[in-house]
């Protein structure tokens, strides 16, 4: 089977706090079906996205798979609270990059 | 010009619906009137928004009361609004003054409004200042006699906790804004507001319901980021009905889609199913997005469940030290190799500062740009780089004291030494050799959740003719 990534089907992948204490990632793909096949594979689950960031899955707070809008959203307990000291991403805006390079199984 | 009359069911147009224009605030760079500003004037809005605010931004501005923009920024922003509403007859609402939506932002917008209206010569108008700042006394004493529950906080709020911070805001629901409006005011300036209340006020003031209204709000929160492609500067026009929402960015080079709009629902919150606000919580499970062509969507579905207690959010921030930086450039492929153990030595020699020139104390932290500067433990790329920046940052109880800690840590950097070394004149490049100051640095004490009785009590308004 051939392997796809993430960053060559989905429309949008993006990283942002979602207030001080929290990050969110979104990954929103461009139809139905695309976004079927990602969670049929199993590629974005909590235990996926802490082996990919090397967190603790308790770490994960929560995946949401939303049908309506072909997207979803992984979020997670900030590694330091929004700017606290040695913060490097006060906007928490690039933290998204490893989920690019995820594969996906794709058969034609 | 005359006053306008109160808000009220009379103001809806054909069809009972509303037109609302959306801008955001996000401080890159100042309005420009000539691109989407004009274009969503032109297509009639019947009130004018803009979040001029944000918490996002770290706790630096609030601890510090500091201006997030240029005040010549904030005054062009505001006379392009100012002028274009009172032309129209409309009313503007702007909130979270200043960035940050403490006492002084408000103050700072009515000043700049007063400003604008002499240089421009326009004619009376009426502003409510609304002032969302509590001071630590009165936040002591509610804690006396009632529990203060974390929101993103760890833990319930503890006095001690509000002693730590500087700057403390209540962020206000739609009611203390509707309450200015149904006070005639023509210009709202409200101190910090959650994002929602700005666009929905108007409309739950015309009798539009509160889910609908609410829904609105949220999906105008951020203006154009609800339309495709991302740029966040841009005015976004929403027509609203009992039920339903039709958004167009007015750009012509932006467009509504049902991507575009599920993104904007996915902002920056914790799940986009349930969003909840002071007094209920807005449910968006049974949304519907719908386009209606290629650059207009029709959003509908939400319901309203009000909350048992009225509760609104507090954000608090408070001062941890001062800040000093330096910057080191590394080439040599040797040392870029060694770095690990090359960090490692250096904090040993800085810790190890003998107390005779440090006693106070002070935390340092490397950040690798090059390496992992930027997702720190979280990245996953190990290769090295041909060439490396290190900022040495440098947190104490004083400038002086981070500006000399972060000087050592400098100097020990050029006399390093590490396997395979080949030079000898020096073990790092200057960009430039001086110590950078940087400004205070803060933290975050206080998101926790204040239950009220009346949503009006901890912001005051005042009214001004201006």
């Amino acid at each position: 089977m051939n392997t796809v990534r993430l960053a060559d089907i989905a429309k949008e992948i993006s990283s942002k706090n979602a207030g001080n204490y929290f990050l969110t990632f979104d990954i929103i793909f461009p139809d139905r079906e695309t976004y079927e096949r990602v969670k049929r594979a199993r590629v974005l689950t909590s235990a996926s996205f802490s082996a990919l960031y090397g967190v603790a899955e308790s770490q994960v707070l929560r995946v949401i798979e939303y049908d309506p809008g072909n997207a979803i959203k992984i979020t997670m307990r900030r590694p330091r609270v929004s700017g606290d000291p040695g913060e490097s991403d006060v906007f928490g805006a690039q933290q998204y990059a490893p989920l690019l390079d995820v594969g996906v199984p794709w058969e034609a | 010009m005359s006053r306008q009359g109160l808000p009220g069911a009379s103001a809806l147009g054909p069809g009972g619906s509303l037109k609302v224009m959306a801008l955001s605030a996000v401080g890159l760079v100042p309005l420009d009137p000539a691109v989407s500003f004009v274009a969503g004037i032109e297509m009639g809005p019947q009130v004018i928004g803009m979040d001029a605010g944000s918490g996002d931004i770290g706790p630096y501005y609030l601890g510090a009361n500091a201006e997030y923009n240029p005040r010549q920024w904030e005054k062009n922003d505001l006379e392009i609004l100012l002028t274009a509403a009172l032309e129209r007859r409309i009313p503007l609402i702007v909130a979270s003054a200043c960035g940050t939506g403490t006492n002084r932002g408000v103050d700072e917008y009515v000043a700049l409004l007063r400003e604008i209206a002499s240089e421009r010569r326009l004619e009376q108008f009426r502003v409510a200042a609304i002032y969302a700042e509590l001071s630590k006394e009165y936040l002591l004493d509610r804690l006396r006699h009632v529990s203060i529950a974390p929101l993103g906080a760890p833990m319930a709020l503890r006095a001690e906790d509000v002693q730590a911070s500087s700057h403390i805001v209540a962020m206000m629901g739609v009611d203390p804004i509707v309450r200015a409006l149904q006070a005639g005011a023509q210009v709202v300036v409200a101190g910090r507001a959650i994002d929602d209340a700005i666009h929905a006020a108007y409309p739950i003031s015309c009798g539009i319901p509160r889910a609908t209204a609410l829904l609105l709000g949220k999906l105008l929160e951020n203006a154009s980021t609800a339309a495709t492609p991302f740029m966040p500067r841009e005015a976004l026009v929403a027509t609203v009905g009992r039920e339903d929402i039709v958004l167009e960015p007015a750009a012509p080079f932006q467009r509504c889609t049902r991507t575009s709009v599920v993104a904007e629902l996915f902002y920056e919150r914790r799940t986009p199913l349930l969003q909840a606000g002071p007094g209920g919580i807005l449910n968006l499970r049974g949304l519907q997005i719908e386009e209606l062509d290629d650059r207009r969507v029709r959003v509908r579905g939400a319901t309203y469940e009000p909350a048992p207690q009225y509760q609104v959010k507090l954000e608090g921030a408070g001062p941890v030290g001062f800040r000093a930086l330096s910057i080191v450039g590394v080439r040599s492929p040797q040392m870029i190799a060694a770095m690990d153990t090359v960090l490692e030595e250096n904090r040993k020699r800085v810790l190890g500062l003998h107390p005779s020139h440090e006693r106070l104390p002070f935390e340092i932290t490397y950040h690798c740009y090059g390496r992992n500067a930027i997702m720190k433990a979280w990245e996953p790329v190990r290769q090295n780089p041909h060439e490396l920046a290190v900022v040495i940052e440098v947190l104490a109880p004083s400038q002086e004291v981070a500006n000399r800690v972060c000087l050592f840590a400098r100097r020990q950097m050029f006399l390093a030494r590490y396997v395979g070394q080949k030079a000898t004149a020096g073990s790092i490049c200057s960009m430039i050799d001086e110590v950078v100051e940087g400004v205070p640095g803060y933290r975050w004490t206080i998101e926790h959740l204040l239950p009220l009785d009346d949503p009006c009590e901890i912001f005051p308004m005042r009214m001004v003719e201006i």
